[in-house]
């Protein structure tokens, strides 16, 4: 089903809104855009809802981009071009040379193919500017258009037409089992027609059933953004998933890595760390055991040693008594 | 031969040799410490984007960590009094660990707010407590310097912030918690170094109440002679509680006797609070603490309005972070030398931290500002040196545990006001450079009363010798 916003104009309150809008929009590939569609409301979402018929072209939002091509730089001139909703787009490329300009031969080519209209052609001061516009309405517009002049040598500039990035979170995101996870795509600036997930299964890509509601959930958010919430996580589920942004004008994709861990994992080093704290404790505690004992022998034995010398002191008394004794015993025989 | 009891195998402040063990200990109490509020900052990420939440709900974890960790300190001076500092500082890193644990099963902020908030906290609270005082207690000399030492710890934790990284990165956080717990864990054995010491203090600048005589002197007498055989078989005969009576405060034998009323009493102590000193340094800890937090906040927004990219930014911060730690291992050991009593050298850098803040806000230039940053690193380095010496100073003797107990009490609060007086006066003044003039006041505000120091001491003595001769009347 596709969309198609509105072929009447648009509302008087939406384009204030588009005016006002407009100035954010202006970096990138992109110069001098003036297409705010990026700011859908949903006004214009049920305004297109309403008129959908394969006859009303929609909205075609002019845009212009330039490429300087140097005819003395060997260099590869290209840029890319992102364009996410049906556009008119005027391509210029502006070609500086010392060559007399009518001597010069300019064509378009589309991919590999020459373009059968003439390049309209403008002359600034010495530089020689080739332009034309096109109108980029399916997929098969979006190809490689390029600018080539043919002076002395051939050069050319060369305009990538891609539909928008998809951007997801970079790193694996990490959760526990029976935990739930909120799988994140966003595409900036542009909003999809639709999005659709994806789990890859090997190297094929099986589509989920988001009917599953008490497995899956796709949460409220912005038009630019799709939020997939899985719920009792297992550890089957780790793996790739994939988010598809559907464009006017082709697909877009992200990725994004989800592992699940049982709570086994985080576990082993904390056993690993409560472990060497164990052996540290029972490493101090038998330390400080054996010098304790050490300390207690030393007493002990010092101890020991104190009531040895007090006996040998209550000796050596008891010896000189005897002495004195044996002394006055034969000072009375000699008397 | 001066083994004292048992349980208590020294009696004098060592100033080396195994009390090196209790450095050791301090500086990773430090290290995880301020691992575990830097590290909040990663935490601060992902809890908002799993639980959603306004950056203030989560803020709230971050403040209740760091300021509970002062406020629950008069409750860590009460275990270390009951059950000692040694299963203090076990109970503290258990009660981390624990609350790690827990919150890696987290539902909610308020739950988050709680399990890595209060208990964290109050872990933190018990290990440091005990950490300081043990400190206090093994150096006497040397001081200083050891509680430099130990305080470079807290410049070791830019290692913490890439592990953090990584392990969200492969195990998401509740696994991160999980892990961190086990490490904090490591803290028990570390703790199981604090040996127990028993020592009397000299009389420093507090006089002590007169009744602390009394049950000091009598075994004071036994651990002041010379060694002789009988004192030796008689002190291993003492008992224990008597020993415990000189490590902590001096109610303590009667507290193991007396009924409960009595114990409440002892708690909240009015020789304390009597203490002059005890205000002055409240005081300047309480601004201190409030004027150190602004600055570090604040620096690097005040880069980026100043045009400074984030990768210059973080350079200056490693840069004043590593001045610091040097510089807290120079004040430590010029302090140590004694030249002068330490509180003059604490007055000096306060004064000059002051002044550095308050010519901050000229620096407009990335080397002006790198110039700023270098010489604010210098004197807030030199004087966090040398706040653990003052209080020992102030406190002297056993009254150090209340006395760190109440004084980190009031920094807390002061602590708690920090960040929102700082969001204030940005939103107020649209700039950062009010934040700088505010913590430059905040410096000069606190080391005015130092200056009245010998004024107090001199008062105290006078009023300590009054009551002293009035009981013989």
């Amino acid at each position: 089903m596709r969309f198609s916003l509105g072929a009447r104009g648009f509302p008087l309150p939406l384009s204030i809104l588009l005016f006002v809008a407009a100035p954010c929009f202006s970096k990138g590939t992109i110069t001098d855009v003036n297409f705010t569609t990026q700011a859908v409301t949903e006004a214009t979402v049920e305004m297109a809802e309403e008129n959908v018929t394969s006859s009303s072209y929609p909205e075609l939002i002019p845009m212009e981009v330039t490429l300087l091509v140097i005819e003395t730089s060997d260099a590869v001139v290209e840029k890319n071009v992102t364009i996410g909703n049906p556009a008119s787009i005027e391509l210029k490329c502006n070609f500086s040379t010392t060559q007399p300009l009518q001597y010069v031969n300019v064509y378009w080519t589309k991919g590999n193919d020459q373009l059968n209209r003439t390049s309209s052609m403008r002359v600034l001061e010495n530089i020689l500017q080739a332009h034309i516009r096109l109108t980029v309405t399916d997929k098969m517009h979006m190809d490689n258009y390029s600018c080539v002049f043919e002076a002395t040598k051939e050069r050319k500039g060369t305009f990538h037409f891609k539909v928008p990035e998809i951007y997801t979170k970079e790193k694996p995101l990490v959760n526990y089992e029976r935990d739930s996870a909120v799988l994140n795509c966003n595409s900036k600036n542009y909003v999809p027609l639709e999005w659709m997930w994806y789990t890859s299964n090997g190297s094929e890509k099986v589509p989920i059933d988001i009917m599953m509601k008490n497995k899956y959930e796709i949460l409220p958010s912005k038009y630019n953004e799709t939020k997939l919430k899985i719920k009792h996580l297992q550890a089957t589920e780790s793996g790739l998933y994939w988010c598809h942004a559907i464009f006017h004008l082709g697909e877009s994709e992200g990725k994004q890595n989800l592992k699940v861990l049982s709570y086994l994992v985080p576990l082993k080093p904390f056993l690993a760390v409560t472990a060497e704290v164990v052996i540290l404790v029972t490493g101090i505690f038998l330390y400080e055991l054996y010098s304790k004992r050490r300390q207690t022998a030393t007493e002990s034995g010092k101890d020991f040693e104190q009531v040895e010398q007090l006996k040998s002191e209550d000796h050596n008394g008891v010896d000189k008594k005897n002495q004195r004794t044996r002394h006055r015993k034969s000072d009375v025989n000699m008397n | 031969m001066l083994k004292g009891t048992k349980s208590h195998p020294y009696t004098e402040p060592l100033d080396g040799g195994w009390g090196w063990m209790i450095v050791f200990h301090f500086f990773l109490v430090n290290m995880l410490l301020m691992g575990l509020t830097k590290t909040f900052a990663i935490f601060f990420v992902v809890f908002q984007e799993e639980f959603g939440g306004t950056s203030e709900q989560i803020g709230w974890i971050g403040s209740l960590l760091s300021s509970f960790r002062f406020i629950a300190a008069p409750l860590a001076a009460t275990f270390c009094e009951k059950i000692g500092e040694q299963l203090t500082s076990i109970l503290g890193a258990l009660l981390i660990c624990t609350g790690y644990l827990i919150s890696s099963l987290a539902t909610s902020i308020s739950f988050l707010c709680v399990s890595m908030g209060l208990l964290p906290g109050l872990g933190s609270a018990c290990l440091y407590h005990a950490a300081a005082v043990m400190t206090a207690k093994y150096f006497k000399k040397r001081l200083a310097l050891s509680t430099a030492v130990a305080r470079s710890g807290m410049g070791l934790t830019f290692l913490l912030a890439p592990l953090t990284k990584i392990l969200i990165d492969e195990y998401d956080w509740p696994g991160t918690l999980l892990i961190f717990g086990g490490i904090s864990l490591n803290l028990v054995p570390s703790s199981m170094l604090l040996r127990p010491i028993s020592i009397k203090r000299e009389e420093h600048m507090a006089t002590r109440s007169p009744d602390a005589e009394s049950p000091l002197e009598v075994p004071a007498s036994n651990d002041g002679q010379p060694p002789s055989h009988g004192n030796c078989l008689v002190s291993k005969d003492e008992p224990i509680g008597q020993g415990t009576a000189i490590s902590g405060s001096q109610d303590n034998d009667e507290v193991v006797f007396s009924n409960k009323p009595r114990f409440y009493k002892q708690l909240i102590d009015a020789s304390l609070f009597k203490n002059p000193l005890f205000y002055i340094f409240t005081w300047c800890f309480l601004f201190g603490q409030l004027a150190y937090f602004i600055p570090t906040f604040h620096l690097v927004a005040r880069a980026k309005t100043l045009g400074i990219d984030t990768m210059d930014a973080s350079y200056l911060i490693s840069m004043a972070g590593i001045t610091e730690t040097l510089m807290q291992l120079l004040s430590g050991w010029v302090a140590d030398q004694n030249w002068i009593k330490n509180y003059h050298y604490y007055k000096a850098y306060l004064v000059l931290c002051g002044i550095t803040n308050l010519l901050g806000p000229l620096a407009t230039t990335f080397p002006l500002l790198m110039t700023y940053s270098i010489f604010f690193a210098i004197f807030c380095g030199c004087y966090l040196a040398l706040v653990l010496p003052v209080m020992v100073d102030f406190a002297g003797n056993s009254a150090l545990n209340r006395f760190l107990g109440f004084a980190a009490f009031f920094a807390g609060v002061a602590i708690l006001s920090g960040p929102p007086i700082a969001g204030w006066l940005h939103d107020n003044t649209q700039t950062y450079a009010h934040s700088f003039f505010f913590s430059g006041t905040c410096y000069l505000l606190s080391s005015a009363p130092l200056f009245f120091v010998p004024l107090a001491t001199r008062w105290a003595k006078r009023r300590a010798e009054q009551q002293r001769t009035t009981p013989t009347k």
